[in-house]
């Protein structure tokens, strides 16, 4: 059945895919973050490289000497000295890093939008002219398959050796602990610097060599690169050579299966299959490959760090300006109100995102694909399209399309019991891609999908209570999930899972229910989004805009339901008002600029006005009672602590 | 006693919480000095604003009469002053060879094996896999490889039986010179009491108490410290 | 009657070491039962593997007569087997009082959709009882409303025993419950044992202070490179020259 042609003819995507992966552990191994911008890098510099070869006409040889010697290796240097160097100093949380290297593909997707739009170019320059070689035996082999596996050789052999060497020695150091490495008398500023500049340069190479097979466009392109985090998947995070022998495979199978043809629905899944297979191996990667926690760091921890830990109270301002900002659309003119319809239903889809990753501390990248899947659900409901349902009148199916998402949920939130997480957010992501590329793409799912609001709220401003009234109930649900027995037993999980478990909290069970209970939230969020634009648009529902909203929630706050609400309405505000790309590109500056404002926007600025009004921070103990009750030793050092005693004995010699 | 690691004046903290308040602190070459206190009394920021990983709000901090407040910290490893972190305070993931290895610039392994003869034989293990006693072993022992003229150990001691502090504090008796400074800090441990010339307790971020060990008897410990 | 908790040939390796090595081990109900051992031999980890933190290799072990090898932690700390920690895994942004109400809550399984639809919890007022009679047990009381991150080190390892006992255990595993604590500390911490063992539970601890081990254990085992070396009476195994060796590296 395989034939040696189609291999071959494999083997060129496949060795760009193992350099892209590749590039990825690369920069894993060298810096410790892996690095989401990866793919973003990988479109940005493609972009440049066309920029300047068919709009400012330069040579190619020297554009691509400029971008690949200049342009990526001083990126890296910048981003390690503006973004990482300061979350390093103050020990910040794998949580915290992969949130900036969010933000750093988020601000890279904007500025690309801004700048070169989001419609495709097919031009990409190609570095490679395109040559047959001829192999012994009468088979050709085009260069760029060459060029393409000699640069994966080069890396892999200079990886294996330079680990050995001293220098490898002091990256390994600086990667595993920053701070012990320079106490050793390493400069580790240099030595991470030196691992971005190389990572940065190796995503622009796999740019380049796959922008000319490739439509160049901002969100599919780094889409594309992000995919090939399979081989990274299946590596381990750790074996360059498995990541290399996986982009090889999944790119050959890629080839030969179009040899395979099949007849009615199941040639349609294959031809899905075939065109999605790295998808498909991402999603079995991070299914079946075991001890992924291990290799991905053992507290590769949970959002903890990144939520406001009880530092302050509650504030009741937030909910004010969240309730105002609801209301104000209902004043609004026409045109201003039906693109406000989108606020609610949003802000529905960024609570979900609160739900999960606030407050049981799980990194969920994936709502997107629960957004879209309670779009295509409901509005298959309310048509009667549903295979095996029957159709759905009314406000019903904004109850039984959640309903019937929650089983996904589950789904995903299986692997997230034994994932942490690292690997647990690229699981996600992974399935939300799975469900962009397998159904909301798909014409077979999506064709002749009718979707407008139930009956009774078919006017714009009816339609808006109904969504206020059902973020409403998002709210209450929320409510009981942050208060009472169950929010105490989720931050438990969210703050020391090892003691969770010793408290007796079912830690499993509690897991895959928040999953559950933010994938309903999350389809009915996608719902109410389509159901205000009246379609079903698989571009809304993108993974890429998943990985925004999650920025978004952690940037307003990721234990905020307000700022979920604020963040929405700014976010809608932006989108409706500015060009496209720029209220990407102002969640992915927030998002990098989080080293400096510790648990979101919102927070900041509470504590920001705190000061400013000079009360007394609460953070500290508060006053004793004065109720007399017997002490132990613990008890009276810590009243001692409290009513602080003179400094006893003397000062410094 | 000439002049050693002196911090003058230093505030330093993390964002709104100032952990060090105006402290003034000498070590003087040549002589052996416990710094006690507990949990949060602003021991560990003291050993992070020398050894660099803090920043300084305000006073300064030298070393053998040079400046080195804004020096950073591989630098100020390279000027001699050796600060052992609070656990983890070994590479987990590279092998104990190799640990000894980028410490002591490929100086030979032994002394550290002989000082610690559960070591000897581990040389290929990855730390993350030795006992916590055997990690702090092993933080310990490869300064015998490079000792620099300042040694400062956060809460080495931790969760060691009686018999295995008892034996690195041996290894120090053998590190104290009289051209070099070593600074110990612990919540309460009554064998550096025994060892120390001169004792500091802090508390709240402050001084609390300064003197030497005959001052200090059990009767008239500071309250900082119980 | 059958003992607390009991342990056949339990071992455990990681990276080919192996760590617990065929241990066996037996826990009265109302006795003190003290591992001791010098650094890296294997006590936490045996630990971990009583207590379901994680799976042992090789043996088994039963908690009152009915075995529960390869049970999860949370399904053996509803069961009545808590434990607490070595590092102190107190939920920092939570009060003191929150800490211990967990405990008491999810002993017991509870509807999740109940809460969610926020539905009075039907055992929480005896949570709140339970949690109010093991602060004012512990003289917790008056740090009760402090968020947890705050405190100090010792007045933590009280929090995290307090959590144990909120679980209404019969058998409670103690990892070093002492390190941390000052001489004063210690001593009241040392009457709280026996208080514990004479309401019919089950200690079983790791620790090193062995004035401690002498004054408070029934039961002493030494550990040392992950076998019991010695077990017995405090008097009798501390008492020996090879055990003393043992444990001080040199004859001390």
């Amino acid at each position: 059945m395989l034939t040696l042609e189609l291999a071959l003819a494999g083997l060129g995507i496949g060795s760009i895919a193992g350099l892209s992966g590749l590039g990825l552990l690369v920069t894993y191994r060298l810096t410790g973050v892996f690095n989401l911008a990866f793919g973003a890098i990988a479109m940005g510099v493609a972009y440049l490289l066309w920029q300047e070869v068919r709009i400012w006409h330069w040579p190619l040889a020297l554009a691509a000497l400029f971008d690949l010697v200049v342009v990526c290796p001083a990126f890296g240097v910048l981003i390690e000295r503006l973004v990482f160097r300061p979350l390093q100093r103050r020990v910040a949380t794998p949580a915290e890093r992969l949130v900036a290297s969010l933000g750093v593909l988020i601000v890279l997707l904007g500025a690309a939008t801004l700048t070169w739009g989001a419609q495709a170019r097919l031009d990409a320059p190609s570095l490679v002219p395109y040559r047959q070689l001829r192999l012994p035996g009468g088979a050709k082999l085009p260069l760029g398959t060459v060029v393409g596996l000699a640069v994966i050789t080069v890396v892999v052999l200079g990886l294996a050796i330079g680990r050995r060497t001293s220098l490898g020695l002091q990256v390994r150091a600086v990667v595993e602990r920053r701070e012990l490495a320079q106490l050793q008398g390493l400069d580790a500023n240099r030595v991470a610097a030196l691992g971005w500049a190389l990572g940065s340069t190796l995503a622009g190479v796999a740019g380049v060599l796959m922008a000319p097979t490739l439509r160049l466009q901002p969100f599919g392109f780094t889409l594309v690169m992000l995919e090939t985090m399979a081989v990274v998947v299946v590596a381990r995070l750790t074996s360059p050579v498995r990541a290399v022998v996986g982009g090889l495979f999944v790119g050959v199978a890629q080839a030969e299966l179009t040899r395979v043809h099949l007849q009615g629905h199941a040639r349609a899944l294959l031809e899905a299959v075939t065109s999605n297979l790295f998808v498909v191996a991402l999603l079995a990667a991070v299914l079946v490959v075991r001890r992924l926690d291990e290799a991905g760091g053992t507290d590769a921890g949970t959002t903890a760090r990144l939520a406001t830990r009880g530092e302050l109270p509650p504030v009741r301002g937030w909910w004010m300006l969240a309730a105002l900002a609801l209301a104000a659309p209902l004043l609004f003119g026409a045109p201003d109100r039906r693109a406000a319809l989108a606020v609610p239903a949003l802000a529905i889809v960024l609570v979900s995102i609160v739900v999960v990753s606030g407050y049981s501390g799980q990194i969920s990248l994936g709502q997107a694909g629960f957004a879209g899947l309670g779009a295509l659900v409901a509005a298959r409901l309310a048509a009667g399209t549903l295979p095996g349902l029957p159709r759905i009148p009314g406000v019903a199916v904004l109850v039984v399309a959640p309903l019937l998402v929650v089983p996904v949920g589950v789904l995903m939130g299986w692997p997230a019991i034994r994932r942490r997480g690292l690997f647990l957010a690229i699981t996600t992501f992974a399935l939300s891609v799975a469900m962009s590329r397998f159904v909301f793409e798909q014409p077979a799912a999506t064709s002749g999908v009718l979707v407008h609001p139930p009956d009774a709220f078919g006017s714009d401003n009816n339609f808006y209570v109904l969504e206020l009234l059902c973020l409403a109930v998002a709210f209450a649900i929320v409510r009981n999930l942050h208060h009472g027995r169950l929010g105490r037993a989720l931050i438990a999980v969210r703050d020391d899972e090892a003691g969770a478990l010793a408290c007796g909290v079912d830690v499993r069970r509690l897991k895959l229910f928040v999953f559950a209970a933010s994938s309903a939230l999350a389809a009915l969020g996608g719902a109410l989004l389509a159901m205000g634009t009246r379609a079903f648009d698989p571009v809304a529902f993108d993974p890429i805009r998943g990985l925004i909203w999650f920025a978004a929630v952690v940037v307003f706050g990721i234990d905020s339901a307000p700022g979920a609400v604020i963040g929405a309405g700014l976010l809608i505000a932006l989108d409706t008002s500015l060009p496209s790309g720029t209220s990407t590109l102002v969640i992915g500056c927030a998002a990098l600029l989080l080293g400096r404002l510790p648990g979101g926007l919102l927070h900041s600025a509470h504590r920001l006005l705190e000061r400013l009004l000079r009360r007394p921070a609460p953070s500290g103990p508060p006053p004793t009672p004065s109720r007399a009750i017997r002490l132990t030793s613990a008890g009276r050092a810590v009243a001692r602590s409290i009513h602080r005693p003179p400094a006893a004995g003397g000062s410094a010699p | 006693m000439t002049a050693g690691l002196d911090v003058v004046h230093v505030r330093a903290g993390y964002g709104a919480v100032e952990a060090l308040h105006d402290v003034t602190l000498r070590f003087p070459l040549g002589s052996v000095v416990a710094l006690l206190g507990r949990n949060g009394a602003g021991k560990s920021s003291l050993l992070r604003v020398v050894a660099g990983t803090l920043d300084v709000g305000s006073g300064r901090v030298t070393w053998r009469g040079r400046d080195i407040t804004r020096l950073p910290p591989h630098q100020r490893a390279a000027a001699g002053l050796t600060v052992v972190p609070d656990d983890p305070n070994v590479f987990l993931d590279l092998s104990v060879a190799e640990n000894l290895a980028l410490f002591g610039h490929g100086a030979p392994p032994e002394p550290v094996y002989a000082a610690f003869p559960e070591l000897a034989g581990k040389g290929g293990q990855r730390a993350g896999t030795l006992s916590g006693g055997e990690r702090q072993m092993l933080a310990l022992g490869r300064l015998l490889l490079r000792p620099g003229a300042a040694l400062l150990l956060d809460e080495v001691s931790r969760g060691l039986s009686a018999g295995a502090v008892e034996r690195l504090y041996r290894v120090l008796d053998d590190l104290a010179t009289p051209d070099r400074t070593i600074v110990v800090v612990e919540q309460y441990q009554p064998n550096i009491l025994r060892r120390a010339d001169l004792i500091y307790v802090l508390s709240r971020g402050e001084l609390a108490w300064a003197g030497e060990p005959s001052e200090l008897t059990t009767g008239a410990l500071p309250a900082a410290l119980v | 009657m059958s003992p607390a908790l009991e342990a056949r040939g339990v071992s455990k390796s990681y990276d080919g070491v192996l760590i617990v090595d065929h241990v066996d081990l037996v826990a009265e109900v109302g006795r003190i039962t003290v591992i001791i051992g010098p650094n890296g031999a294997g006590k936490t980890t045996l630990f971990n593997c009583l207590s379901g933190v994680e799976p042992a290799d090789a043996g088994a072990v039963w908690h009152r007569g009915d075995e529960v090898t390869g049970w999860s932690s949370d399904a053996l700390a509803r069961r009545g087997l808590a434990r607490t920690f070595q590092r102190s895994s107190v939920f920092p942004t939570l009060s003191v009082a929150d800490n211990l109400r967990i405990a008491a809550e999810n002993h017991r399984r509870r509807g999740i959709l109940r809460g969610l639809a926020g539905l009075p919890d039907p055992g929480g007022r005896r949570a709140v009882v339970v949690v109010g009679a093991v602060l004012a047990d512990l003289g917790l009381t008056d740090v009760a409303e402090v968020r947890a991150g705050v405190l100090p080190s010792g007045t933590l390892r009280l929090v995290e025993l307090g959590r144990a006992l909120c679980g209404e255990p019969d058998t409670l595993l103690l990892d070093e419950p002492a390190s941390g604590l000052d001489d004063t500390e210690t001593e009241e911490f040392h009457q709280l044992l026996h208080r514990l063992a004479a309401r019919d539970l089950a200690v079983v601890m790791v620790e090193h202070d062995l004035a401690l081990v002498h004054e408070a254990a029934d039961v002493v085992y030494v550990m040392v490179s992950g076998s019991v070396a010695a077990s017995g009476p405090p008097g009798e195994v501390l008492g020996r020259i090879d055990v003393r060796s043992l444990l001080f590296g040199r004859t001390a």
